[in-house]
């Protein structure tokens, strides 16, 4: 059979060879460097798509015709080339050398690294693809000097805090805009988004590349491009397959067992411990010594499924993959869910002066998560429960199973006391539902037509759509059930049932005109853009109070909303609400490219927006930069002296606007206004009440930003590298000023103030060592960057203070701690010691004592570094990241250090034991009964104030990737193996599960980002 | 000519795309003044949303408004079985420009002005435009509750952050009789400017109001339900307790008299009183003015508990023994303030469980909702005696308060308490302060009355031993303290560099 099947095929060759009019024929060989054979080498046909990497040998094959050019190009090497002639054979030694140029395209240009002025930072796919992260911001974290990445959750698929080069804004929108494949997209979508697609990765620094995204561009932009085929490229399958463990991270901080609290509370003559004897102390701790992590925690399950289509024709590619993925959350009942598709496919005219893609990715995420993170009911903050939970109590069914009740009966009043949080806790955990779905479709649609000599015309349009479900069911027969409707468990029917769908559809259209032409040395490249952008965002929602228990999940189960409760209310009357709002920006501008012999080169941009959010004179914003660069490496003198040395010198200066001026999209949508609204009700009437005060002063913030940067090589690249420092000025601060509340309100918000992020950039690639079969190769990136708040509305007199623990002082960075600091304890009666602003000692925490700490929650180092080792088909990667000199203030600690009440129900760390107790007493832990508590503390304080700064290993892999040798009796032409883990160490002081937490600036009871194991397999065929 | 072709598709298309659509965007939720008020239906909407925002019982899980806080700040309350904490600071006479107590009351009662403010402006607007006598006599009583609002409110802002009622040139408050523009500061007026205002509002409403209520209809088609409006008798019951705080006795006399005179008002007997409070029965003749509480309003209950009235409603706060030992078991007002649902271990005893149950929120309107009560008859009698008392009629002012005490302790021993006998003014304000302890507990009068009263006559606050320990807290505050003022709030301050703070802050 096999023997038939071949000789049929050499047949058709023969055939085919005969029909062909050029000659055409298959020529081989190697490539290597001076030390051995380069695998993955690129080996392309001159003027054409068609090319081949070299394999694991570095052997290759490729069809050709006689007379073509092939192209051998290898990272860090020399490309070379051979004519083909009669042989069918070509062995190449590349030498070591430049760089081959990376591409840099993004929404409005496309240059390369060796001839761009902007400061760009980007990874490939190899950096973030065998990640086990649902998002895939996360597996940026540490990659990218400047780029700090904070996830506050540790929900599969959480959304990530992202802030390049420094906190831009106080109330504005502080994150990059985000590009997928030339489509501005939703920066907290990314948990919908397969991140096995992502070719690479770039993130835009400087005026020079972000000014020319003018309304959306101040706070840098991050260009994502996903994964394309190749023109005439045989049909190739990828598959990728994880499978793995996640766990809670230790923590650090020591809770008391059963027998000490029980002793603590004898001690203090509070609690439960308080009236028992020392035998039945020891009687009950020796019963029930519960870590209640360990009951509310467990090891989840990831695993993830993809498969990848990659073909091309002459004049066609295309892309398809395939994706499922799925993870469970640490946390009881938690989990999250992916199914993703996507295709991209590109054309092009026989001439190739008109090309075209098409891209669409459909994607539906399940996200089951817990609410109640950070929440101070805590009945409701499972998190809290966790770590607070009294050990003492027994979290076992009489079956030896965990608990879902705790003996509490639905709607049991005396049985909910707050010692028994835990118990309700696990009863909404097994019966509450709590679902967030969302469908996601991206796509977009390119095409450029050189329809002139030198004048390209070009038009592109992006969809970004998300449709969203947030489902919250409390069953009526939970604990809490019965007291839903209206807070008394007296009604026939309890639970409640929360639902809310939005579809939010964004369109997006550029259209340009470019032209493009060398005269001898100079080259010309200009284009004109106009640009549409609209949002429109509608939803509805409803909250129906009381469920019938025997339907629960639909409105099966809702009761009429006329039915009377015996007291003669309609308790049961849902309420519903629906909204619809809409976003536009319109934009024309323009941009200019100049080169000289690819020794300097400029580029300026010019931009005028137009913003709904704005009126009058205040609507359109202008925005420009101009850039150059030096090629250093480029001129005679240097090359001669450096041979063996790359250098570049780059400068830019230019503005950008921020017109998102409160944080949320679709906020802020009509400021200028003043306006009314009804809803007010008294007596059963409604009323008309002003819900908002117009500013018609309101204006774009706006960005300036300078920067000057090097990129290096040095001993033909084996240390590679680039330093920027920078200066980015923002003005217009759109923030609340006070107002006096005459006018119905205290604060309106307004255009006034400044700020400014300076700050240096080091990215470092050493290639440490490589020969045949070793590659050793270190990486290093670390930014700094000084935030600091230069102006503010005057008549704060340099501070803003708002009661909360963080203000805005001038010269002090955005959320710096303005508390009172902790004196101790004052030995003589047990009550907490203050400093006062001027250095005396206080027993009262007083507003005037407070001081700037000069500390924030934001970082000012952050940064990261990693190895990788290859040894034959071996390869050893670690990454390491981390954040310093950021601050947080501790309420966990805080309220397990809770002296001012006892028995609160909550366990306590073992310090607590050391409060006050006569006089003379040397300690940090006031008296029992102080009058401040945890909260307190945190307010205006800085006792609980502690360092988060954090060194993680990120991510550690280890792989084999098999030779063609073994694999050549298999159907597959590819086979790699790795195991890997994400957050398997983490070194810090602060005292929780989590030092990362996504700039907050407190923490209470959050869910904590997790370890990740898996198993990876990869297989190409 | 191909390329003239493809360059103008090319140019068509780019102008498909228009720019106004994308850059002029009216949200279809937007609703200006002028399309919001355009009759005199609207103008009532208008007044609804002021009654809606006006909110003493505000507030909840420690912190609120004026309801809260006259006990929580003096010697009515302490802590409850079920706290952690709330309203610790309070209670522990931790008063600061930034405290929560001091920025609520100057926020919200200014934010009532404002909204009143806005109706009247375009009040102004629309008036013209009416075309039946109907509408606008309508119109003129909406104007009336208005302005009685705006005086109101004024003078409650007086009541806590002047510090001194009777000097007229102390600074007062922000006089604020027009909708400022949102850059506009004002420094404080005087004291006696803020109460000529007071006057002016409360007289003009009290003119455009006349003697009845005509438009009740237009509001409710119960007519009990006019006392949840500010009818002719509200305003009188205003000026009557903004007489007696500005020094005025006769007329204070006056127009509680008036009121006790009138055959709907007078005291309650212990059946009504409790239906009062049990079920907010407007038809007792004790309620002048209530503000309306149905479901989906403020929970008042929620001031004190977390779950409801009663030792299983999670109680935070928890009536003082103090209070509870003066009101002995044959006064009426024991049970009203005590819920039924409680555990006396003993006299001060720290174990004593004493949830409140003046507002038991189990009326029908629905769970922890209870209407706020405003003014009652019995503040009436306390004007009454007070005014005569100061005016120098000391028997008089012994026979209101026997009158009262007649009615809420007479139960057990035939309607008769022993006549009061007062020896100078002194005796008879420390008299008429105690039974106003006894009667507003929980009504946002204590600290007020112990400010106007107590200072005046030497008595601070001083709480029960086993009260104040059970926040850790100190006992006594001076009548002589700073804080019996409270502090100009941060929200004013940190907008307004023309405005003075108050002493000792």
């Amino acid at each position: 059979m096999r023997s038939k099947f071949t000789w049929i095929m050499t047949l058709l060759m023969a055939l085919t060879i005969n029909f062909s009019f050029a000659q055409e024929k298959v020529v081989s060989g190697t490539v290597s460097d001076a030390t051995g054979p380069l695998p993955s080498a690129n080996v392309f046909v001159k003027g054409t798509q068609r090319g081949v990497q070299t394999d694991l040998d570095g052997k290759y094959s490729i069809k050709v015709n006689v007379g073509e050019t092939l192209e051998f190009t290898y990272v860090g090497f020399e490309p070379q080339s051979r004519v083909v002639g009669a042989q069918n054979s070509y062995d190449v030694v590349l030498a070591e050398g430049q760089i081959l140029d990376v591409v840099q395209k993004d929404v409005y240009r496309r240059t390369t690294e060796k001839k761009s002025v902007m400061a760009v930072a980007g990874i490939s796919a190899e950096a973030i693809e065998d990640r086990a992260n649902a998002s895939v911001l996360q597996n940026l974290q540490g990659q990218i000097a400047g780029l700090n990445i904070g996830t506050g959750s540790g929900q599969p698929g959480a959304d990530s805090t992202i802030i390049l080069r420094g906190v831009g804004t106080i109330n504005g929108n502080v994150e990059p805009l985000f590009i997928i494949d030339g489509v501005p997209v939703d920066e907290d979508g990314f948990r919908s988004i397969n991140q096995n697609d992502i070719a690479s990765v770039q993130v835009y620094k400087d005026a020079a590349a972000t000014s020319i995204y003018g309304n959306r561009g101040a706070n840098g932009v991050i260009v994502i491009s996903t994964k394309r085929g190749g023109y005439d490229e045989k049909m190739e399958f990828r598959y990728t397959s994880q499978y793995g463990y996640s766990e809670l991270q230790p923590l650090n901080m020591e809770l008391m067992s059963s027998n000490e609290l029980l002793n603590f509370q004898k001690r203090v003559g509070v609690g439960y411990g308080a009236a028992l004897s020392d035998t039945e102390i020891d009687l009950v701790s020796r019963q029930n010594n519960t870590y209640w992590s360990d009951i509310f925690f467990r090891k989840g399950v990831t695993k993830s499924h993809n498969l990848a289509i990659t073909t091309g024709s002459k004049n066609t590619n295309n892309f398809t993959s395939l994706g499922y993925f799925e993870q469970d959350g640490i946390f009881k009942s938690t989990n999250f869910k992916r199914f993703s598709v996507r295709n991209n496919f590109s054309g092009k005219s026989e001439d190739g002066k008109f090309n075209y893609s098409f891209n669409f990715s459909g994607n539906f995420s399940r996200s089951n998560g817990m609410n109640g993170a950070g929440s101070n009911q805590i009945y409701f903050a499972p998190f809290r429960a966790a770590l607070h939970g009294l050990p003492y109590l027994n979290p076992y069914a009489p079956d030896g199973s965990v608990t879902t009740d705790g003996g509490i009966a639905p709607g049991d009043i005396s049985g909910i006391t707050v010692d028994k949080a835990p118990y309700v806790l696990l009863n909404s955990v097994d019966m509450n539902t709590n679902v967030n779905d969302e469908i996601k479709i991206l796509t977009s649609f390119a095409a450029d037509w050189n329809f002139a000599k030198n004048l390209t015309a070009g038009f592109q349009m992006g969809v970004d759509f998300s449709g969203t479900r947030a489902l919250q069911i409390l069953h009526p027969n939970s604990i809490l059930g019965p007291f839903q409707v209206n807070g008394t468990n007296e009604t026939e029917y309890g639970g409640s049932q929360q639902e809310a769908t939005s579809r939010d559809f964004r369109f997006n259209s550029v259209t340009r005109l470019n032209y493009n032409n060398t005269f001898g040395d100079h080259t010309i490249d200009a284009t004109a853009f106009v640009e549409y952008n609209k949002a429109h965002l509608d939803g509805i929602n409803f909250t129906q109070l009381g469920l019938d228990s025997r339907l629960v999940g639909t409105g099966a189960a809702f009761i009429p909303g006329t039915t009377l409760h015996t007291d003669g209310t309609q308790p049961y009357i849902p309420t519903v609400g629906s909204t619809k709002v809409s976003e536009g920006l319109f934009s024309y501008f323009g941009n200019f490219d100049y080169d000289y012999k690819g020794r300097y080169g400029v580029s300026a941009t010019v931009r005028r927006d137009a913003s709904f959010r704005f009126i009058d004179d205040n609507k359109w914003g202008t925005f420009w930069s101009v850039g150059g660069r030096w090629n250093i490496d480029q001129e005679e003198f240097f090359s001669k002296r450096f041979p063996q040395t790359e250098l570049k010198l780059r400068a830019s200066y230019g503005t950008s606007g921020n017109q998102r001026i409160n944080n949320a999209q679709y906020s802020a949508l009509n400021r200028t206004r003043n306006l009314y609204g009804q809803g007010a009700t008294y007596n059963g009437s409604v009323g008309t009440v002003a819900t908002q005060i117009g500013n018609t002063d309101l204006r774009w913030e706006q960005t300036a930003q300078s920067n000057i940067g090097v990129d290096f090589g040095f001993w033909n690249n084996k240390l590679s590298g680039s330093v920027d420092v920078y200066r980015k000025r923002t003005t217009d601060l759109f923030q609340p000023t006070p107002i006096s509340p005459i006018n119905g309100t205290s604060t309106l918000d307004t255009n006034i103030g400044s700020l400014e992020n300076k700050g240096v950039e080091v990215s470092l690639k050493y290639n440490v060592f490589r020969n045949q079969d070793w590659t050793i190769v270190l990486n290093a990136n670390t930014s700094y960057n000084k935030n600091f708040i230069r102006d503010l509305p005057e008549s704060y007199d340099g501070i803003v203070f708002s009661n909360g623990s963080t203000s805005l002082i001038e010269g002090s960075s955005v959320e710096t701690f303005y508390v009172v600091r902790y004196a101790g304890v004052n030995p003589a009666n047990g009550n907490a010691l203050f400093y006062t602003a001027d250095g005396g000692l206080t027993e009262t925490i007083d507003d005037s004592d407070r001081v700037n700490t000069g500390k924030s929650s934001y970082p000012a180092w952050q940064g990261g570094f990693g190895t990788l080792v290859k040894y034959k088909g071996f390869e050893f990667s670690t990454q390491w990241s981390y954040f310093a000199d950021l601050y947080r203030n501790n309420l966990d600690y805080g309220e397990l250090e809770e002296t001012s009440v006892i028995d609160d129900g909550s366990n306590r760390v073992a310090s607590t034991a050391t409060a006050w107790q006569n006089p003379g007493d040397i300690t940090s832990v006031p008296r029992v009964g102080n009058p401040y508590g945890a909260v307190d503390y945190i307010n205006s304080t800085d006792r609980y104030l502690e360092d988060a700064s954090f060194l993680r290993l990120r991510n550690v892999l280890f792989g084999y990737s098999f030779s063609k040798e073994i694999l050549q009796d298999l159907p597959i032409s590819g086979l790699r193996l790795y195991v890997q883990g994400e957050n398997l160490l983490t070194f810090s002081s602060y005292r929780g599960w989590d030092a990362e937490a996504g700039f907050r600036s407190t923490d209470r009871g959050n869910y904590p980002t997790p370890k990740i194991y898996t198993f990876g397999a990869v297989i190409n065929f | 000519m191909k390329k003239i072709l493809r360059i103008s598709l090319l140019a068509a298309f780019i102008g498909m795309m228009s720019c106004e659509d994308a850059t002029d965007i009216i949200q279809e939720s937007e609703l200006s003044e002028e399309l919001a008020f355009q009759t005199v239906d609207d103008l009532r909407g208008g007044l609804i949303g002021v009654y809606a925002v006006y909110s003493p019982d505000a507030g909840g899980n420690g912190s609120g408004d004026q309801i809260l806080f006259n006990d929580l700040f003096t010697d009515n309350l302490k802590r409850g079985i079920s706290s952690s904490g709330q309203g610790n600071q309070t209670y522990n006479f931790i008063l600061q420009p930034g405290s929560n107590f001091p920025t609520t009351l100057w926020n919200s009662r200014y934010a009532v002005i404002n909204f009143s403010n806005r109706v009247l402006r375009a009040w102004d607007r629309v008036y013209p435009t009416l075309e039946t006598e109907a509408e606008r006599d309508d119109a003129n009583e909406i104007k009336a509750q208005l302005l009685a609002f705006r005086g109101f409110c004024h003078f409650e802002l007086i009541q806590y952050f002047a510090t001194n009622y009777q000097d007229l040139t102390a600074p007062g408050v922000i006089v604020m009789d027009f909708v400022p523009e949102v850059d506009q500061v004002f420094p404080r007026n005087t004291v006696g400017e803020v109460f000529q205002q007071i006057e002016s509002d409360l007289t003009q409403a009290a003119q455009l109001m006349g003697t009845e209520f005509n438009s009740l209809g237009e509001y409710t088609t119960v007519a009990e339900e006019s006392k949840f409006y500010i009818n002719p008798d509200v305003i009188t019951a205003m000026r009557a307790r903004v007489k007696l705080f500005e020094g005025n006795y006769t007329e204070a006399y006056t127009l509680a008299n008036s009121l006790l005179q009138n055959e709907n008002y007078g005291l309650s007997g212990y059946v009504e009183l409790g239906s009062l409070y049990e079920s907010d029965n407007l038809a007792a003749k004790e309620l002048i003015f209530a503000l309306s509480r149905r479901q989906g309003d403020n929970t008042i209950t929620s001031l004190w508990s977390a779950n409801g009235a009663g030792v299983n409603g999670s109680p935070f706060f928890e009536i003082s023994n103090g209070l509870l030992n003066i009101l002995p078991s044959s006064d009426v007002r024991r049970f009203i303030i005590l819920n039924t649902d409680n555990e006396i271990v003993g006299l001060n005893s720290p174990n004593n469980i004493l949830p409140q149950g003046k507002y038991l929120g189990a009326t029908e309107d629905g769970a922890m909702l209870n209407d706020v009560k405003v003014f009652r008859a019995a503040e009436m009698v306390l004007i009454r005696a007070e005014a005569q008392a100061r005016l120098g009629n000391l028997n008089a002012a012994a026979t209101d308060i026997k009158a009262l005490r007649d009615i809420r302790v007479a139960t057990n021993n035939g309607g008769n308490t022993p006549l009061p006998s007062y020896a100078n003014l002194n005796a008879a304000l420390t008299d008429i302060l105690l039974e106003r302890r006894k009667e507003f507990a929980l009504e946002g009068h204590r600290y007020l009355d112990l400010k106007r009263i107590g200072t005046e006559i030497g008595v601070g606050i001083n709480r029960e031993s086993v009260d104040c320990a059970s926040f850790g807290a100190d006992c006594d505050l001076a009548p002589t303290s700073y804080k019996f003022t409270l502090p100009i709030p941060n929200s004013e301050i940190s907008a307004n560099p023309t405005i003075a703070q108050n002493p000792g802050y």
